[in-house]
């Protein structure tokens, strides 16, 4: 899997070097802005599907979350008006404390119930924060979104001689620089989860995935190794939300933390490689990529190129939820374990690439068998 | 025999699954430096029997009394709160650091140190009350670990895409003194040279008896006082097995207590010191193993003659 890995590096290199690139536009820049949020609400994601092997499908409300607590401490609206980095850190604990809280309960679920349950937990998520009138303004969204300078930033502070790119950035009031804060969190979070994954936690969440049993005989607490890939995905997926909440200036329609991005989310991991954090960032750029930028722009080429009116079926907008589910099923059947799987999820899956090793361990193993029987 | 508390004690214990009781008033006894083998056959209740001791299936009545050893209780029985347990944040922090001059790999372990500091917080909430006999009854089955009990499940059950190496490491999961578990997987690899050859491979892909090597390696990684092992020849070629019972007998030699479980009921009295028949949940015969091995009823029953 060593080639898999290369790319990632490259990849950030060329988007931290994007911005200073002559073609390079501000609004194509707050849309990857966007594209690294959601990807770091699939690496959330990929914590707790991927690692301990729990289907969540709730995780939009945890975004929602996170969106909403930076809306209620930076908003003029309420008297809190924080910076970002404390609401940030508030969304984060918040998200994290509101998924063991509501995890540690159903615990003893397993397989399809558990599912039921997160997914239940994202549709109730949804209406409070629509139906709440009184703290999170219903449908109109909080708004605006300007949170206080960061710590040891004078309030009037300059940027604009240091501006990058034309008018690259100004989107941001206090945060000029918000692509790279988010890129550079994207960043921080993929060598987090790198380390992570290494550590003694990452391997007991691997033994736990493959026998829970076997697992408590060695000592392993399940429901604390579970509670902990809860809280740390929805801390992340809290995180994911602060940002976007920031991005947009307003927490926005709550449709935008509904069911629908919990499975977009899903399909992001499953895509692009169960358990491996390269491939799910793959799975964003590809799937969110095509949904936020890619039928955009072949829209308006079909619209110069054919002049086809605003009839659904002549954009490709129109058939994005088909040209989803067509990739999903190919995906599917062609390719279970994702674009970019990770090693041992591959082994579960195909079983016939091992026995093609099989012989010559098997001719080894021989050999060794064979020495006592000689003496 | 000698005066001293025995170091596991089982009386009246009760256990079963739904409407069903598998176990019906059993006691035994197992003492420091004795294997003692459990023989009966298919759904006696052995293995039941086996979970029940360490906690994964829940006893309806009486005890499970175990021998903890003081050492174990200096690891324990402490009281510590949130302020020692974030010393010990640090003291994880400064010792995966300790050592590594490339800037990559220090900014690598102190992650990894944090996350385990910031876990053990939540996780080292077990506290012991006192060393010596202790019921554990209703203990829960990962902290039952930690007090010295290993137990080496049915069928192996290692984690088949993990490497042996990783395996290894679940095995001294409950243990905080990184350096001593790597000496201890050396002394494993010592113990069984296949694995030390294997320690890269995963798990799914060694033979039989290379995984029963590597279920018992893994039970020993927690450094227990007492052994389980539940079926230990499940399986495996005749050869094998006789290579699993030399490790058992050298483990006891080496002051290791054992509480073997097996249908192999030859090996197993050839081995133990002290043998029970377990027919239908009840406790049918006990007495010295090679009484057992040669009284006929035995012979009969369970050795085919």
């Amino acid at each position: 899997m060593r080639h898999a890995r290369d790319w990632v590096p490259i990849l950030f290199v060329a988007l931290f070097a994007y911005p200073f690139l002559p073609f390079a536009e501000s609004n194509r820049g707050a849309q990857f802005t966007i594209l690294f949020v959601y990807a770091i609400l699939a690496l959330a994601l990929n914590v707790v599907m991927g690692y301990t092997g729990l289907l969540h499908l709730g995780i939009a409300a945890f975004f929602g979350i996170g969106a909403y607590t930076v809306g209620i401490l930076t908003v003029p609206f309420f008297p809190f008006q924080q910076s970002f980095l404390v609401a940030a850190v508030a969304a984060m604990v918040i998200s994290a404390t509101v998924g063991v809280i509501t995890t540690a309960p159903i615990l003893r679920l397993r397989g399809d119930y558990l599912s039921l349950v997160t997914l239940g937990f994202g549709l109730i998520t949804l209406y409070a924060i629509r139906n709440l009138d009184a703290i999170t303004e219903g449908t109109k969204g909080l708004n605006p979104i300007e949170a206080g300078p960061l710590p040891g930033v004078s309030e009037d502070a300059d940027f604009s001689a240091v501006q990058v790119h034309s008018n690259w950035g100004t989107r941001w009031y206090k945060y000029p620089y918000l692509y790279f804060i988010i890129l550079g969190t994207l960043g921080m979070v993929m060598l987090f989860l790198r380390n992570l994954e290494r550590s003694r936690l990452g391997r007991a969440w691997v033994a736990l995935r493959e026998d829970e049993l076997a697992a408590t005989c060695m000592g392993l607490n399940p429901a604390r190794l579970k509670l902990a890939a809860i809280a740390l995905g929805a801390g992340l997926a809290g995180l994911a939300g602060a940002f976007y909440a920031m991005a947009l200036g307003t927490t926005g329609n709550p449709q935008a933390y509904d069911f629908t991005l919990s499975m977009i989310m899903v399909c992001c991991v499953i895509l692009g490689g169960l358990g491996n954090r390269s491939g799910v960032l793959l799975g964003v750029f590809l799937l969110m990529g095509f949904d936020r930028i890619a039928t955009n722009l072949l829209d308006n080429y079909l619209q110069e190129q054919f002049d086809a009116g605003a009839r659904t079926y002549y954009k490709v907008s129109g058939w994005k939820i088909i040209i989803f589910g067509s990739v999903l099923i190919l995906m599917m059947r062609f390719r279970p374990e994702g674009l970019l799987p990770e090693t041992r999820h591959q082994r579960e899956l195909h079983p016939d690439a091992e026995k093609k090793e099989e012989p010559q361990i098997n001719a080894e193993n021989a050999d060794q068998d064979r020495k006592p029987s000689l003496n | 025999m000698s005066t001293a508390p025995p170091l596991l004690e089982v009386r009246d214990l009760e256990a079963g699954y739904g409407p069903i009781n598998v176990l019906h008033k059993l006691s035994l006894v197992v003492n420091q430096g004795e294997i003692v083998t459990i023989i009966g056959a298919n759904g006696a209740g052995k293995t039941t029997l086996l979970n029940a001791i360490c906690g994964v299936v829940k006893a309806r009545a009486g005890e499970v009394v175990f021998n903890v050893s003081p050492e174990v209780h200096a690891r324990y029985g402490s009281t510590r709160g949130l302020v020692g347990s974030l010393v010990g944040v640090a003291s994880n922090l400064t010792r995966r650091t300790a050592g590594v001059p490339v800037v990559g790999a220090v900014t690598r372990w102190a992650t990894a140190g944090f996350v385990d500091g910031v876990l053990s917080v939540f996780a080292d909430t077990f506290r012991l009350a006192a060393s010596g006999p202790t019921a554990i009854h209703e203990v829960a089955p990962h902290n039952v670990v930690k007090l010295g009990l290993a137990q080496s499940p049915e069928g192996r059950k290692i984690f088949p895409r993990l490497t042996v190496r990783e395996n290894l490491e679940m095995g001294a999961f409950t243990r905080r003194d990184t350096f001593q578990v790597q000496a201890d997987i050396q002394k494993a690899y010592q113990m069984f040279p296949i694995l030390g050859k294997r320690q890269t491979q995963p798990g799914g892909l060694l033979s039989g008896g290379e995984q029963q090597m590597l279920a018992i390696a893994r039970a020993l990684m927690s450094r227990p006082k007492l052994l389980l092992l539940d079926e230990p020849s499940l399986g495996l070629a005749p050869q094998i097995v006789v290579q699993i019972f030399d490790v058992i007998r050298e483990l006891n030699k080496q002051g290791m207590s054992v509480l073997l479980v097996e249908q192999n009921a030859r090996m197993a009295l050839k081995v133990a010191h002290r043998g029970y028949v377990l027919e239908t949940g009840r406790i049918t015969f006990t007495d010295k193993a090679d009484v057992l091995l040669h009284d006929p009823r035995i012979r009969e029953a369970y050795l085919g003659e």
